[in-house]
């Protein structure tokens, strides 16, 4: 009597497990095209039950500094994987001075990382050193919402790099939300130029953003705009199709975007799922005598042998049509740097002194996505 | 004996159930193990995984062999520049487990000024792909900075403006940078031409900076015409913009 009950409980435990084998195995993991420390796959929360989930791959490449390739989201465990990047990276950064000259290429140097150690990554602030030169950073973000007493704390997973050229440090940061966006910065810092510590110039990151939203490639770019003529009290919002190739300038006033959706991609509500493309400027976005820096905006027709910034103007001669195709997206920041007393001072001829880091970024956000607010209960 | 207590005490059907289960248990688990890993077990490099440097070493070889290669940019003094890891799209995601890995190479014959980009299937272990580059279009390198450096060391003015310690500065390693700082460093940045008429505008040039301990020497400009071997020693301006 005593065994069968054993072995009666022995059963049910046995189809518990199973049961429980195949609820996981509704949504696995999808296959990725990389392994070990390149491979980031992160839960969040990142303490309880899972609601939203990354998997990513990471590279680096002298020059470009820290690239994303391969990005998937999961907005629940129920849900099947989204892919959102096929390659994210800093197409070029492009630094003019005031005077005209110089007027450096910083990408094309092919500069090597800064090495990464626990003074720059500290474990205690969730850093995670991955092959001596990239941090990982899974923390804390501030407020998701907030609702009188009810309130949501964020988190996100960092991966970042230092770019080493010559005087100067890039930092290249890639950040992935519980929330689904993507955030991309590049920062400034390090030794004014030897010889023109005073004299003011722009550091220009151009991102070069092959966006494939659930697989390529059936994507359309649409510039998001807000109207709002004056005098008046009512505004309009549209959405219009980029058709073919171009650049586009970024008008505040009009809270553009660029809203990259994917033919079929709907959420549970069965509303059109996109991301938005959306600047986040530090004090103004430059323009030079370059032409590829008189945009602000660019989508393309994916092509490999289409990687560099400063030839955007010749990618879309002549233009091709890119509605229901395989795109990729550009977007370029700008960090003015006046020089300032912060930055150093002169020591027996010397420059004495570091420009602390100013940053430039963009965020990407996702739109009706999710079917209802992620992390509200 | 266990057994037959067994069969007198125990439903057959409760047995028959166990062992059913302890199978579907077993299978589960596998196929746990499976998707865990995102496909079976595979000690195999994935399409974007970092190179080897035995990929490294054999791409660049293929890379120098290639015919097309040498008809470009020939055999002799040509420079390694670049190996890097290439990501070639396939045709849709649903193609993506079949992902080849593939490198590039860019490679530099100064004499001529002119590159090769190549593209290197690691799989087959053939050349898909080779295309000329112009001196301009190829990046510069540490090979280059340290070219740059040998010249200024034996500019009149530069060993002025350096003194005694002229010949004293060191470079970072090719594609890695030291977690130490050295003493004494000399780094640089490529710089076009200010117009059409300044040499620099069709040539390789580079700015050397040198730094001692935490501070870069401020009071003169030195640039390198890599390809005219000719260097220019400039007072610095310290203009405010």
């Amino acid at each position: 009597m005593k065994l069968t009950k054993i072995a009666a409980a022995f059963l049910f435990l046995a189809l518990c497990v199973t049961l429980s084998s195949r609820a996981a195995a509704q949504n696995p993991p999808p296959w990725m095209p990389c392994s070990g420390a390149n491979l980031v796959d992160q839960k969040f929360p990142t303490v309880g039950p899972e609601v939203t989930h990354w998997r990513l791959c990471w590279q680096t490449i002298p020059g470009n500094g820290l690239l994303i390739h391969w990005a998937y989201f999961r907005k629940s465990p129920a849900s099947p994987w989204l892919f959102v990047l096929w390659d994210a990276r800093v197409s070029e950064i492009f630094v003019p001075y005031h005077s005209g000259n110089p007027r450096y290429y910083d990408v094309e140097f092919g500069f090597p990382l800064t090495p990464i150690g626990p003074a720059d990554c500290p474990a205690k602030l969730g850093g995670t050193v991955l092959a001596g030169d990239v941090c990982k950073e899974v923390r804390d973000r501030g407020l998701s919402w907030k609702s009188d007493a009810d309130v949501y704390r964020g988190e996100e997973v960092t991966l970042w790099a230092g770019l080493a050229a010559a005087n100067y440090n890039y930092v290249i940061e890639w950040t992935f939300r519980d929330d689904g966006v993507i955030m991309g910065r590049a920062g400034a810092t390090s030794h004014n130029l030897p010889g023109r510590e005073l004299e003011t110039h722009v550091h220009n990151p151009i991102w070069r953003l092959d966006v494939d939203l659930n697989g390529w490639p059936n994507d359309s770019v649409y510039l998001g705009v807000h109207k709002e003529p004056l005098p008046g009290l009512s505004a309009t919002d549209s959405e219009n199709l980029i058709a073919v190739e171009g650049g586009y300038e970024w008008d505040p006033h009009a809270f553009n975007t660029l809203n990259i959706h994917d033919q079929t991609l709907k959420n549970g509500r069965g509303d059109a799922t996109s991301y938005q493309l959306i600047p986040l400027p530090t004090q103004g976005l430059s323009r030079h005598n370059e032409p590829f820096t008189q945009k602000d905006f660019w989508v393309t027709h994916y092509k490999p042998t289409e990687m560099s910034a400063k030839d955007l103007e010749s990618y879309i001669q002549p233009p091709e049509p890119v509605a229901n195709a395989d795109i990729v997206a550009w977007y370029k920041g700008s960090v003015h740097h006046h020089p300032r007393d912060e930055d150093g001072e002169y020591v027996q001829g010397r420059w004495h002194g570091v420009a602390l880091i100013m940053w430039t970024g963009f965020m990407m956000k996702p739109h009706n996505l999710f079917d209802r607010t992620p992390f509200y209960p | 004996m266990f057994v037959p207590r067994l069969k007198n005490q125990t439903n057959p059907w409760l047995l028959l159930g166990i062992l059913l289960a302890l199978g579907t248990m077993i299978s589960a688990s596998a196929t746990g193990q499976m998707t865990k890993a995102g496909g079976p077990a595979n000690t195999q490099l994935r399409p974007l995984d970092p190179l080897t440097p035995e990929e490294r070493a054999y791409t660049e070889r293929l890379a120098r062999a290639d015919a097309r290669v040498k008809e470009m940019i020939g055999e002799a003094g040509v420079r390694m520049v670049s190996v890097e890891l290439a990501a070639i799209k396939p045709e849709s995601l649903r193609d993506a487990e079949r992902m080849v890995r593939h490198a590039e190479v860019v490679l530099f014959h100064p004499e001529s000024d002119a590159g090769a980009k190549v593209l290197v299937n690691l799989q087959q272990k053939t050349v898909v792909q080779a295309s000329r580059l112009t001196g301009e279009q190829v990046p510069m390198t540490s090979e280059d900075l340290a070219e740059a450096y040998q010249l200024a060391q034996r500019d009149a003015a530069v060993e002025k403006f350096l003194g005694e310690s002229a010949k004293g500065f060191q470079m970072q390693p090719a594609h890695v940078r030291l977690a130490v700082r050295l003493e004494n460093e000399v780094t640089g940045l490529r710089v076009r031409g200010k117009n059409q008429e300044d040499p620099c505008a069709k040539h390789r040039c580079l700015e050397l900076f040198f730094r001692r301990g935490r501070d870069y020497l401020s009071e003169q400009s030195v640039v390198v015409d890599l390809t005219a071997k000719h260097v220019y020693v400039e007072r610095s301006s310290h203009e405010t913009h």
